[in-house]
């Protein structure tokens, strides 16, 4: 099919001179043949009708294409300018070039359609300001240029297309305003223009549009109030606004628009109170989104009667009357308020996020009613109280973030086995409890943090089965136990956190297995026995931390073999006996080095030189002796970083000196005069 | 842009839901890292957790953000990562670290990466990167640590770096770089063995001559 229509495409293009045989030769140059069009030759006669491929009517023509009434090219990988003979169709009235790759087309030479009712240049790389030609296409109904680079201005003599009823010209670089003599296309009943850098006002004009039924202007620079006018546009069904500019508050007026679906003006500045008469005009309404923009007050009641309501995002107090809400967002706005103790009570909610808000109060019992929930994350609001009960037999839970609010309650009874679980984050709270075994059940678990909570008992081993984790914080709890060695079976694990706990006993030596290991901190724990050699093959180790526990011994030299190691080496506050290894001097990505606070004796190795970057050092109250290393690191830190090693010497403490007496000699002098 | 969120999941338990689920992909910085995540090949599926339909990419595995929820640390390095950089990573205004070293990144470093204003660390080396060094690097006026060792980088050391007061290590060693090394600025600290292995590099730079040509 598509063969043939390039052959007639051939025949467009042949000048009035040219013979269809010329045009076919002319086509034919321009291929790469594998001979198949061999038989097409003028020494062959000069009628193109025996070739290979033709065929001919009864007049011998291959086609007149004078006739064409429909032509659609849509989504093929025609390339090149668009042939400005195609727009001596004169009786085509369906003229598709969407979904291609035309581009570099020169439209002056185009001629007005005349028949011309749908015109789609739809998703190609055109160029240039709006084409001329089509203004004159008076019998337009549905013109699409969207999805281009069009330029320049939308023109005001686009009010020439009196007929149109959907124009397109979304995603293109289009500017300078949206013309407000729009308003006069009166048939219109779909204007899409967003993703344009158009700038200016919404004009009041388009209320004059009466059979508008969608609005779409999304990032489009819009900057102005919404004209109250646009409340007499009772056909809408649709608007979406959304990330523009637009101020003011919300049009009292769009309680007029009854056959409201879908209602989007979120990520604006909109100020002033949601009206609640638009849940009760607005019986159809199906999507109502207007957050990220500075909307104050409650929200209305009268939301409960939008009963058709499914996605949500803000929050009301009637909302467990929606029967059929199930995904509901409300993530950083200034909103407070309490979640009403019957929401949930649907049954239907599977995604409920409640990012950073003052929202406070206790979650309802009732949420999970239905036990549907994949999603709930209400992180950094101000709720309290116990989880809901239901919680712990959602085995459909995906991902859970409660981090940074006041919740209690035993963690142990609060979930149960969630095979589903990905991403688990209770941070800083004030649960309580022991860590179930039940949790190495969730085989999909790849972030589980459980920081700044009073947690206790010990890590049980099961939770190293769970081979998916990555992510594994148990920070700032009331832990105590050893540390399981299995936890070297966690061979995705590329952070682990234990830090401030109770922990005792020895590192176990198989962490070292832990090969994608990226930050270990285990500090601030009761931790006790040599630091195991085989902790330097965790090579991919940016962050090392076990500072603040009771290890002894001596620093392994294979330390010096994790050379990406670069935020932070903290042995600090040990027991650490033995020299400090030479092979530390490899570690030339290292920022910050802490030794101090530990019975480390000998000269500190010439070689730390070497870590050139270095910005801070401590290597205080330790039995350090003989020269500080040369190196910036060793010399502009102040003297704290070496106070406690009576034996420590160096030109940094005698330079130090020196510049103190200064001063005072030339004081002394100018006094004698 | 409407973008289908887990329609797979809606479409088999509610019936009156509506067709349409529009995300507000509003996160400059997230569009960023997953414009990376597109150009990048990652056999080990380290950025599978990078959810463009996240409000901001900070959960994402890898990526540290502040209490703003701004980007500032990518730590990708050694993680088995190909492909090229994309000039997306210039949009990310708070970023400190730019961790991408010991991988097997091709294609050329982004002149967009000059305007990362905040960044401290540059760390690249050890891939397949080539092309030149962008002298609009010389605008990183935070930058103490750029590490470019390792890779086929050609043309001259740009003289743009020598204004960034605040730069401590320089290795641009194992290169294919040519010209003269520059010595003034924060290059007057670099040891000569962070230059080492350019075949075409000519030594330092010599002051107070009349300019010469190089062969670069």
């Amino acid at each position: 099919m598509s063969f043939l229509l390039l052959i007639l495409f051939t025949l467009i293009v042949a000048t009035s001179e040219e013979t269809e045989a010329e045009a076919l030769l002319k086509w034919k140059s321009s291929l790469y043949q594998s001979g198949s069009l061999a038989s097409w030759g003028i020494r062959n006669g000069t009628s193109p009708c025996s070739w290979y491929g033709i065929s001919c009517d009864p007049a011998g023509n291959v086609g007149d294409l004078s006739e064409l009434v429909y032509l659609s090219l849509f989504k093929n990988n025609l390339v090149g300018p668009v042939p400005s003979q195609l727009s001596r169709l004169s009786k085509v009235r369906h003229f598709d070039l969407g979904h291609n790759h035309f581009n570099n087309t020169e439209y002056s030479n185009f001629s007005a359609m005349p028949s011309v009712l749908y015109l789609s240049l739809f998703l190609n790389n055109l160029t240039g300001v709006f084409p001329q030609f089509i203004l004159k296409c008076t019998n337009l109904t549905y013109l699409d240029l969207s999805q281009n680079a069009f330029s320049g201005p939308i023109t005001d003599s686009l009010a020439n297309l009196s007929k149109l009823t959907e124009l397109y010209l979304d995603s293109n670089n289009l500017i300078g305003g949206i013309p407000s003599v729009l308003g006069s296309i009166s048939g219109l009943r779909i204007l899409i223009l967003g993703d344009n850098s158009l700038g200016g006002p919404l004009p009041s004009s388009l209320s004059q549009l009466k059979f508008l039924e969608r609005l779409d202007i999304i990032s489009a620079g819009i900057n102005s109030t919404i004209p109250p006018e646009l409340g007499a546009c009772t056909n809408l069904n649709y608007i979406n606004l959304s990330s523009n500019q637009l101020s003011g508050p919300l049009p009292f007026t769009f309680v007029n628009l009854t056959k409201m679906r879908e209602f989007d003006i979120s990520s604006n500045n909109l100020s002033g109170e949601i009206p609640g008469e638009f849940f009760k005009s607005w019986p159809e309404l199906i999507v109502f989104k207007v957050q990220n923009n500075s909307l104050t007050g409650r929200i209305p009641p009268d939301i409960g009667l939008a009963k058709k309501l499914t996605v949500l995002w803000h929050l009301p107090d009637s909302l467990s009357q929606l029967p059929n809400l199930s995904f509901f967002s409300i993530l950083s706005t200034n909103l407070t308020g309490m979640i009403p103790p019957d929401f949930g009570r649907n049954g239907m909610l599977q995604f409920v996020h409640l990012g950073s808000n003052p929202f406070f109060g206790e979650l309802p019992q009732g949420l999970c009613t239905g036990l549907a929930l994949i999603e709930i994350t209400v992180n950094m609001n101000n709720f309290s109280g116990t989880l809901p009960s239901c919680l712990k037999d959602c085995s459909a839970l995906s991902r859970v973030r409660f981090e940074y609010n006041y919740f209690i309650g035993n963690i142990s009874e609060a979930f149960g086995v969630h095979p589903n679980l990905n991403y688990f984050d209770l941070t800083g709270n004030s649960f309580t409890g022991k860590l179930s075994g039940d949790w190495g059940q969730c085989s999909s678990l790849e972030l589980f943090h459980i920081d700044g909570n009073n947690i206790s008992g010990e890590i049980p081993a099961t939770f190293c089965k769970i081979t998916s984790l990555k992510d594994l914080s148990l920070a700032s709890n009331l832990l105590t136990g050893a540390i399981p060695m299995e936890l070297g079976n966690l061979s995705s694990l590329f952070k682990l956190n234990l830090s401030d706990n109770f922990l005792s006993s020895q590192i176990p030596s198989n962490l070292g297995s832990l090969t994608k290991l990226q930050r270990l901190d285990l500090s601030r724990n009761k931790l006790s026995g040599n630091i195991p050699s085989e902790l330097g093959n965790l090579d991919h180790l940016i962050l090392f931390d076990l500072s603040q526990n009771n290890i002894s011994g001596k620093i392994p030299n294979n330390l010096g073999n994790l050379l990406t190691m670069q935020i932070l080496l903290d042995l600090s506050r040990n027991s650490l006996a033995g020299p400090i290894p030479s092979d530390l001097g490899k570690l030339i990505q290292l920022e910050t080095l802490n030794l101090s606070h530990n019975f480390l004796t000998d000269q500190i190795p010439k070689s730390l030189s070497s870590m050139l970057s270095l910005e801070s050092v401590d290597f205080s109250n330790n039995n350090l002796s003989g020269p500080v290393p040369t190196g910036k690191a060793f010399k502009d830190d102040s003297p704290q970083a070496y106070v406690g090693n009576p034996d420590l010497c160096g030109d940094f403490s005698r330079v130090k000196s020196l510049v103190m007496q200064i001063p005072l000699r030339i004081h002394i002098a100018i006094e004698k005069r | 842009m409407a973008i289908a969120r887990r329609s797979t999941i809606f479409a088999e338990t509610l019936v009156l839901v509506a067709a349409l689920f529009v995300v507000a992909a509003a996160n400059s910085e997230g569009d960023a890292l997953s414009a990376l995540r597109r150009s990048l090949s990652d056999p080990g599926g380290v950025l599978q957790s990078w959810d463009p339909t996240l409000v901001n990419p900070c959960t994402w595995f890898h990526v540290t953000c502040d209490r703003d929820n701004h980007v500032t640390r990518l730590d990708l390095g050694n993680l088995n990562l190909s492909g090229n950089l994309v000039p997306e990573l210039g949009k990310l205004e708070h970023l400190q670290y730019l961790e991408l070293y010991k991988n097997n990144i091709q294609g050329t470093i982004p002149s967009e990466l000059g305007n990362l204003k905040n960044l401290i660390s540059l760390d690249l080396y050890k891939n397949n990167i080539s092309g030149t060094v962008p002298p609009s690097l010389g605008k990183l006026k935070s930058l103490v640590f750029l590490r470019l060792n390792d890779n086929h980088l050609t043309g001259p050391i740009p003289r743009e770096l020598t204004r960034i007061s605040s730069l401590k290590v320089i290795d641009v060693s194992n290169n294919d770089l040519c010209g003269t090394i520059p010595t003034t600025g924060p290059f007057e600290r670099i040891p000569l063995t962070n230059f080492e292995n350019n075949p075409r590099l000519e030594g330092p730079e010599l002051q107070g001559l009349a300019v010469y040509d190089t062969n670069c």
